[in-house]
């Protein structure tokens, strides 16, 4: 665990805060560094553990928590980021989309810190675990400015773009687009088949399989064409 | 009579081919051996007419499937023309190697590839059969009319003089829908682009009111200001901390907070120097924010130019905002969040509003024709994805969480993805 807070008082009334509630809980985690100014923070940056980072926006200096936080995530992709500032308004959708911070917590409320900092380490172990690559299988996808991670159960099917190496990713409630070939896709999971030239779908998710009507019925209740060989063989994959 | 009844049976199927089904209903059945009744008896009677009946029996059967009599008359014609181009070469086959006894063999192999090749040839069609207009169904008829008579004429059959005077005016024909064709969608790209001058044209002129009223109300808060300053002034000069407090309090709380209110929300849209679509984000805002919708608006960096047809990305945005405004319209918190932002690579606009109510899934807000609120108004998300579809810069990805719909729009800055 990274705070990074300017002012001493405040920085370390977080971090008594959050040693508290490691000891009570008995969690695996520590505190690794409290600092006041981001130099020692970015001389120590990796991949390779998790990482959970409490920030003050406001730094009272030229690099901004904001600007600290870009240059972690481009080293630690996967490391949790916690904003802590003053203004309700900050919580701006450009940061959310460019940052993807776990939560923030509001300094002007000073009786309900406490719980906000809680709320946000639950919220990361929460995310940790259901990351691991042992409990679900996930994949990470290529979009036009982002790589986007998946979970395989999640993917309803994917269906190619009219525009060539472009597909788009079909989920229960969300679609998007993805840089590659139905190619390679069909063959990156067992459970992925291509039941057309376009389509390629996930097994489990695949409720009725029509072989009159060419059509394979979802879990969602969509229905998506197959063709006349695509739909045997994918009732022999689902046997 | 084997083989009119094998030729009419190929026929149909071909016709069903091209629109990628596969059976023959009963009425099918029955209109087939209609048509190779016909074909085998009306033929010694009034000769090349039967095409006629045989022609009006394929297409009611393709109308059958449809329901739309321009697809059944293109299909029709397609298949006619397959199934001559067959029989010609059936024989051609036949003259050249003598074995008339071989006529049915040749002629099944033949249609088995020709009907390979149009199903191959339907399923990567560009224009998918149920966009036509009148005219382009004309002209398809006619241009596969003009092939089947130029077929006929050099297959030597009847090189009459009526033929060649056929020939002549069915050219003459397309020749004229060519014309029309091109006449009237010019019209039509005329008429659109008045109508978009004059939408930016009304927009800007919103946009200078909305300036000129921001403009009255710095200059009257420029004159509030100052005598806040004096009256602030005589109440230090007198000592009178009491009447200060409550004059903070009563005078200049309230004033603080309606100045925070959302009606600056909008001030980032300086940020955009694209004027079109300029225009429609801030029709739309201000016409949300009447709406006592609570609008929020980030674009943290100046944009010069998206990288995108200007025309295409309005037309996008409307689309989004729209749906966005007409969701939120009857909630009773409403907000709607649009951020604009670019990243080393991309441009992204994101537009996120509330949900309330269970939407149905993602899927059947996408059909064409669905909308959550009645008849002919969810055109929108289809077309949307269209839309995008046509630019390969450009991605779409939208999702629904419980409580938020959010829509994406990301266009690709520099050099070609491989």
């Amino acid at each position: 665990m990274y705070i990074c807070e300017d002012e001493p008082q405040q920085l370390k009334s977080l971090v008594a805060m959050i040693e508290k509630y490691i000891m009570i809980e008995n969690l695996d985690m520590q505190v690794v560094q409290a600092v006041t100014t981001p130099a020692p923070l970015l001389q120590d940056l990796d991949d390779q553990h998790q990482r959970l980072y409490f920030l003050d926006i406001d730094l009272g200096q030229a690099m901004s928590g904001i600007k600290l936080a870009n240059r972690i995530r481009q080293v630690d992709v996967n490391c949790k980021l916690v904003f802590v500032t003053t203004h309700a308004e900050l919580a701006l959708e450009t940061l959310q989309y460019q940052l993807e911070p776990l939560a923030f917590i509001l300094k002007d409320q000073p009786d309900n810190v406490q719980g906000q900092v809680i709320q946000a380490i639950q919220l990361a172990q929460q995310r940790w675990q259901q990351a691991s690559p042992v409990a679900k299988p996930f994949l990470t996808f290529k979009t036009i400015d982002q790589l986007r991670t998946v979970q395989v159960a999640e993917i309803l099917y994917f269906e190619t773009a009219k525009v060539p190496h472009k597909l788009i990713v079909h989920l229960a409630n969300a679609h998007f687009e993805i840089y590659g070939t139905i190619k390679t896709v069909a063959k990156q999971r067992d459970e992925f088949y291509r039941c057309q030239q376009s389509i390629v779908v996930n097994c489990q998710h695949v409720k009725a399989v029509n072989q009159q009507a060419h059509v394979v019925t979802l879990s969602n209740g969509e229905q998506v064409p197959c063709s006349l060989v695509g739909g045997r063989g994918l009732v022999k994959q689902l046997r | 009579m084997l083989l009119v009844l094998f030729w009419v049976i190929i026929l149909f199927i071909n016709s069903k081919l091209i629109l990628c089904r596969f059976k023959l209903s009963w009425i099918d059945w029955v209109l087939i051996l209609v048509t190779t009744a016909i074909v085998q008896w009306g033929t010694p009677i009034i000769g090349a007419w039967t095409n006629l009946p045989e022609f009006l029996l394929v297409s009611v059967s393709v109308y059958m499937a449809t329901k739309d009599w321009r697809t059944a008359l293109v299909v029709t014609v397609e298949s006619e023309l397959a199934l001559s181009i067959v029989t010609l070469l059936t024989l051609l086959i036949e003259m050249h190697w003598h074995y008339s006894s071989a006529i049915p063999v040749t002629f099944f192999l033949l249609s088995l590839v020709g009907v390979g090749i149009l199903y191959g040839l339907t399923q990567r069609v560009a224009t998918p059969i149920h966009r036509l207009n009148n005219v382009s169904v004309g002209l398809i008829c006619l241009a596969f009319l003009l092939a089947m008579s130029y077929l006929q004429l050099i297959a030597g059959q009847q090189q009459t003089k009526e033929n060649w005077l056929g020939l002549g005016l069915v050219g003459t024909l397309l020749l004229i829908m060519v014309a029309l064709q091109s006449l009237s969608s010019r019209n039509i790209k005329q008429a659109s682009q008045l109508k978009q001058q004059q939408a930016i044209l009304t927009s800007n002129l919103h946009y200078t009111q909305a300036m000129e009223q921001h403009y009255d109300e710095l200059r009257r808060f420029r004159h509030d200001y100052q005598n806040v300053m004096l009256s602030l002034d005589e109440y230090l000069k007198t000592d009178d901390l009491v009447g200060l407090k409550h004059y903070y309090q009563t005078t200049l709380m309230p004033k603080n907070q309606q100045l925070a209110a959302s009606k600056y929300q909008l001030e980032d849209i300086a940020h955009i120097q694209d004027k079109a679509i300029k225009s429609i984000l801030f029709n739309k805002l201000s016409y949300a924010q009447n709406e006592a919708i609570k609008v929020t608006l980030e674009v943290p960096t100046v944009i010069t130019a998206f990288k995108m047809p200007t025309v295409d990305l309005v037309v996008a945005l409307g689309i989004i905002l729209d749906n966005a405004i007409e969701a939120t319209d009857q909630q009773a918190d409403a907000w709607l969040h649009v951020a604009i932002m670019t990243t080393p690579n991309s441009q992204v606009i994101l537009v996120k509003n509330p949900v309330t109510t269970i939407l149905p899934p993602l899927w059947q807000l996408e059909t064409d024709g669905f909308s959550t609120k009645g008849d002919h108004r969810g055109l929108g998300l289809s077309n949307l994805q269209r839309l995008v579809d046509e630019s390969p810069q450009v991605s779409l990805a939208t999702e629904i969480t419980t409580t938020v719909f959010s829509q994406t729009v990301t266009i690709r800055l520099g050099e070609a993805h491989d």
